[in-house]
């Protein structure tokens, strides 16, 4: 007796989730030993709801396995070559085109994505990026505004004081913040794949232009030209990064504006 | 359609940013010298980190010559071989003459050598694995002690002499042991620094943390007449009088931490008499003798000329807090000084600097309430850029043609030393200039040096109470110098290599003070004459009457000392090989430590076969009221706010948004 294709496809399913085990053995390692932040359970926890809300359709044909199948090729061919979060990577992409195939997908994937280990390596390999994307912006800004600074890698230099935009300045964290919000709202919203891809984008212009203008009026403070309490530091991070939120979310119902069909 | 617009837009609003990220993976800017934190480090170091576990200063007074023994005790509680390096300050007028090291029973003695020899033959033993030890002077004032292979559970202590002249000043006795040498700003690179300059790159222990190195100093004051006012700084000091001219002091322990401030102890002699006349002493080949000369009362000027003043305040990161408070006390005490027909101008320095005006202002009740204002403001911070800021004082236009006084205010913790004296020497023609130092560990070979440099005076101030009083004492040595057109004859007395030279006008209430060697019979008559306020003034000492000065090479040794320093000054003015060879000549002849001579003792017991050791650079205490800001690490940042917060921010929003979807689909 032949077994149903939906019966099939869904012992496929199964079959896969147990092949892709060390993803999950890392994952849970990941996350507990401090290596990272643990924020990525927000999000994962973020998208059980969404689905839970919005429900899945788990696999029922067999042609549904393709793509996925060569990602896990991939993932498999790939497996002594590479490093931990690049087959995780590969793995959540293979589900992920499994789960949420259709025009949510972006969505969906977004969450998917950032619900894995990311920000450190984020910070490693585009931290520095954008703290010289930081400092040359505000550069320029404050030279236009009459002050003679001057940007030496990510230091400023002005009349002889060095304000420094270091690791922590990158604005890694906030961008994070901001695509896990623009994320939420596309999935939950179920904005289709165009959209979701624009929301996304604009937060990434958003939360990294709010960097930008944050580190420049820090400078202000840290230089001492003016003279303000210490936890106005914190305090300007955040009033920018909630002005960046909410542009977000202002953006998302822009995009909901026609919804869509899932 | 619109949304392709849109996704174009976007791409080209991102492209100009690529580029920028594209051109920026070079890494630019030298690493420069700079002090730093001491990080404990976790895990399985098992070396000691903080070898030096004592100090030890006992000091004589005797008359007018201190004679000073240092002991310092390291040790290695560690189970690996140690090279230690510890960098300690001495004062600016220490003539250091000898050094041993003792390791068990064993003593070496230390020979003075020229000073890359010394470090030759202190790198070969350190290599061979013997016990060594080097002692190499980087300043005037900053010494580096070098030990190597101490071994797992050893005791080396370490003994050097040095001698000093104390000079009083309006009467007033003075010896400083300095404990600490402060954090240094240095904006030179490190790739390349010369030897001189490396010792800037040590380490501190935060501010708050109590160096486990103990500090102990007795203090034995021999006057030879009655002592009055005695008295010293540092609090924990008891002294005891053996009788009406003898007193012996020494630290009772209540301070927790006495090695982050300068010993500072102050006395007079009875009547305000200070110790005056001739001494001389009767070596082998040699005789030395010392000549000081009690100053004229000073005359109250009727008149005082208008002058022109330019203050220049360091505003550093070492000087936040207690000394930049102590600098404004100080600098509201300078401005209401003023005459109304005296001009300023303030400079306030730290990376950069910033004026008051771009010329000289009138000294009128408005201007100096402006430069109140502008000082009150400023809180202490960034690095202590000296050199532009003197260049900008001295450049200063100066329109009235009055006779201009620059007066620096600083905690003096740079390494452009010798940078500044030339500067300052080179624009004697413009202004004088008088040199306030702020703080609990000034570092007195700058706030000395410049005074010297610009014929003008020095002053240190510990604590804002001191302001008063020392701006006093700024305004009577600016009327008028108490003694000009020094000079000194010697009639029937035979002497050569008198030192200084030409004598220096008097500003302040010193005596004169002049070295020298002498040959044949101590008889005959030395003349001093000089102009003083009140006319002609003369002061005669018959050779037959001087005190001999038996039992010590303390003349020798502060003859050799002064001379050195003289030698130093010139060849800062232009180096010469010459000058260099007779400074090494004179350290090598009278077993003194200088610039060009060092001090190294070896154990000739291979203790440590192959040499290996670890390197260890004993922190320091971060000086009294000097805040952390002070070390290199405190250049300012600019890090995002804290996960939490962002983490608070986003759920909010979306909480409520939320609520409101709910209460809209409810509604």
């Amino acid at each position: 007796m032949r077994l149903s294709s939906q019966y099939y496809a869904r012992a496929m399913f199964i079959g896969m989730l147990l092949a892709v085990w060390p993803v999950w053995h890392w994952y849970a390692r990941r996350m507990t030993d401090r290596s990272d932040e643990p924020w990525g359970l927000l999000a994962l926890a973020t998208l059980v709801v969404v689905t839970i809300r919005n429900g899945v359709r788990l696999p029922n044909e067999e042609k549904q396995f393709l793509w996925p199948a060569v990602l896990l090729g991939l993932y498999v061919l790939t497996f002594r070559l590479s490093t931990s979060l690049p087959r995780a990577m590969l793995a959540m992409a293979a589900f992920g085109l499994l789960l949420f195939r259709g025009r949510t997908m972006i969505a969906n994937g977004g969450l998917l994505a950032l619900s894995l280990p990311v920000i450190a390596t984020a910070q490693f390999y585009f931290g520095y990026p954008l703290r010289i994307l930081a400092a040359e912006v505000s550069a320029r800004t404050l030279s236009a505004l009459h002050f003679v600074v001057t940007r030496e890698g990510s230091l400023l230099h002005w009349r002889g004081e060095t304000i420094m935009v270091d690791a922590p300045c990158s604005g890694v964290r906030m961008l994070w913040f901001g695509l896990y919000l623009a994320a939420t709202i596309a999935a939950w919203n179920k904005l289709n794949n165009l959209r979701s891809a624009l929301l996304f984008a604009g937060a990434l212009v958003l939360v990294i232009g709010a960097n930008v203008i944050r580190a420049t009026a820090l400078f202000f403070k840290e230089a001492q030209i003016v003279s303000l309490p210490e936890w106005t530091h914190a305090g300007i991070g955040v009033a920018l990064f909630a002005v960046a939120a909410l542009l977000i979310v202002r953006l998302g119902k822009a995009k909901e504006a026609k919804p869509c069909c899932a | 359609m619109k949304t392709k617009q849109t996704v174009i837009a976007l791409l080209l609003a991102l492209a100009p940013f690529t580029q920028i990220l594209a051109s920026e993976f070079e890494v630019s800017g030298a690493k420069t010298l700079s002090p730093y934190f001491q990080v404990k480090s976790g895990g399985e170091t098992s070396g000691d980190a903080m070898p030096l576990k004592s100090t030890e200063v006992k000091a004589t007074i005797a008359g007018v010559i201190a004679d000073v023994c240092v002991t310092q005790t390291y040790a290695n509680a560690g189970d690996k071989p140690l090279e230690a390096t510890y960098i300690f300050p001495g004062s600016t007028r220490a003539a250091v003459y000898g050094m041993q090291m003792t390791i068990g029973e064993r003593v070496l003695k230390a020979q003075v050598q020229a000073r890359e020899e010394a470090r030759r033959i202190y790198e070969q033993a350190k290599t061979e694995g013997k016990s060594t030890s080097l002692l190499e002077q980087q300043r005037p004032n900053v010494f580096q002690m070098n030990v190597a292979n101490i071994m797992p559970g050893d005791t080396v202590k370490v003994e050097l002499r040095y001698t000093e002249l104390l000079v009083p000043e309006a009467g007033e006795y003075q010896f400083v042991y300095p404990t600490v040498v402060g954090p240094r700003y240095s904006n030179k690179p490190e790739v390349g620094a010369v030897e001189t300059d490396k010792w800037i790159a040590n380490p501190y222990l935060p501010k708050g943390a109590v160096s486990p190195s103990t500090f102990h100093i007795s203090v034995d004051v021999i006057a030879g007449m009655p002592l009055q006012d005695l008295r010293c700084e540092t609090p924990g000091v008891t002294p005891e009088f053996r009788d009406a001219s003898h007193a012996f002091l020494t630290l009772n322990g209540s301070d927790a931490q006495p090695n982050n401030k300068d010993f500072i102890l102050k006395y007079r002699l009875a009547d305000s008499r200070i110790e005056s006349g001739l001494l001389l002493s009767k070596g082998e080949q040699e005789n030395f003798f010392l000549l000081t000369v009690q100053p004229p009362k000073r005359s109250t000027a009727v008149v005082l000329p208008p002058r022109d003043y330019v203050f220049v305040v360091d505003v550093s990161g070492s000087m936040r807090g207690f000394p930049l408070n102590t600098a404004k006390t100080l600098l509201k005490q300078l401005l209401s000084t003023l005459q109304p027909n005296d001009s300023f101008n303030v400079l306030l320095f730290s990376g950069g600097s910033r004026m008051l005006a771009p010329s000289p202002l009138v000294a009128s009740p408005e201007n100096l309430a402006n430069a109140l204002q502008m000082i009150e403001q400023e809180q202490g911070g960034g690095g202590t850029e000296l050199l532009p800021a003197l260049q900008q004082a001295l450049a200063t236009p100066n329109e009235r043609n009055a006779a201009r006084s620059i007066v620096v205010v600083t905690d003096g913790y740079v390494g452009c030393e010798t940078e500044a004296f030339d500067l300052i020497r080179n624009n004697l023609n413009r202004a004088n200039l008088f040199a306030f130092g702020i703080g609990s560990s000034v570092n007195r070979f700058l706030i000395e040096g410049m005074a010297r440099s610009g014929e003008g005076e020095p002053f240190i101030i510990t604590h804002p109470d001191q302001a008063e009083a020392q701006v006093r004492k700024f305004r009577e040595y600016i009327s008028a110098p108490l003694l000009a057109h020094v000079a000194v004859d010697f009639n029937g007395f035979e002497v050569y290599d008198v030192e200084p030279v030409s004598i220096p006008d008097t500003l302040a209430d010193r005596p004169t003070v002049v070295f020298g060697k002498w040959k044949g019979a101590a008889q005959g008559t030395i003349t001093l004459r000089g102009q003083s306020g009140g006319g002609e003034y003369v002061q005669q000492f018959p050779v037959a009457a001087s005190r001999p000065l038996e039992g010590t090479n303390a003349l020798a040794y502060l003859w050799a000392r002064n001379r050195i320093a003289t030698l130093a000054d010139y060849i800062q003015l232009e180096r010469s090989d010459e000058r260099v060879k007779q400074v090494t000549n004179l350290g090598l002849t009278y077993n003194l430590l200088t610039a060009y001579t060092s001090f190294v003792a070896v154990d000739d017991v291979v203790r440590n076969p192959g040499g290996k050791s670890q390197s260890v650079k004993q922190p320091l205490p971060l000086p009294a009221g000097v805040e952390n800001s002070a070390v290199g690490g405190g250049i300012p940042t600019t890090p995002e706010p804290e996960t939490w917060m962002l983490f608070a921010v986003a759920a909010s929003i979306l909480g409520y948004r939320s609520y409101r979807a709910w209460k809209s689909r409810c509604a």
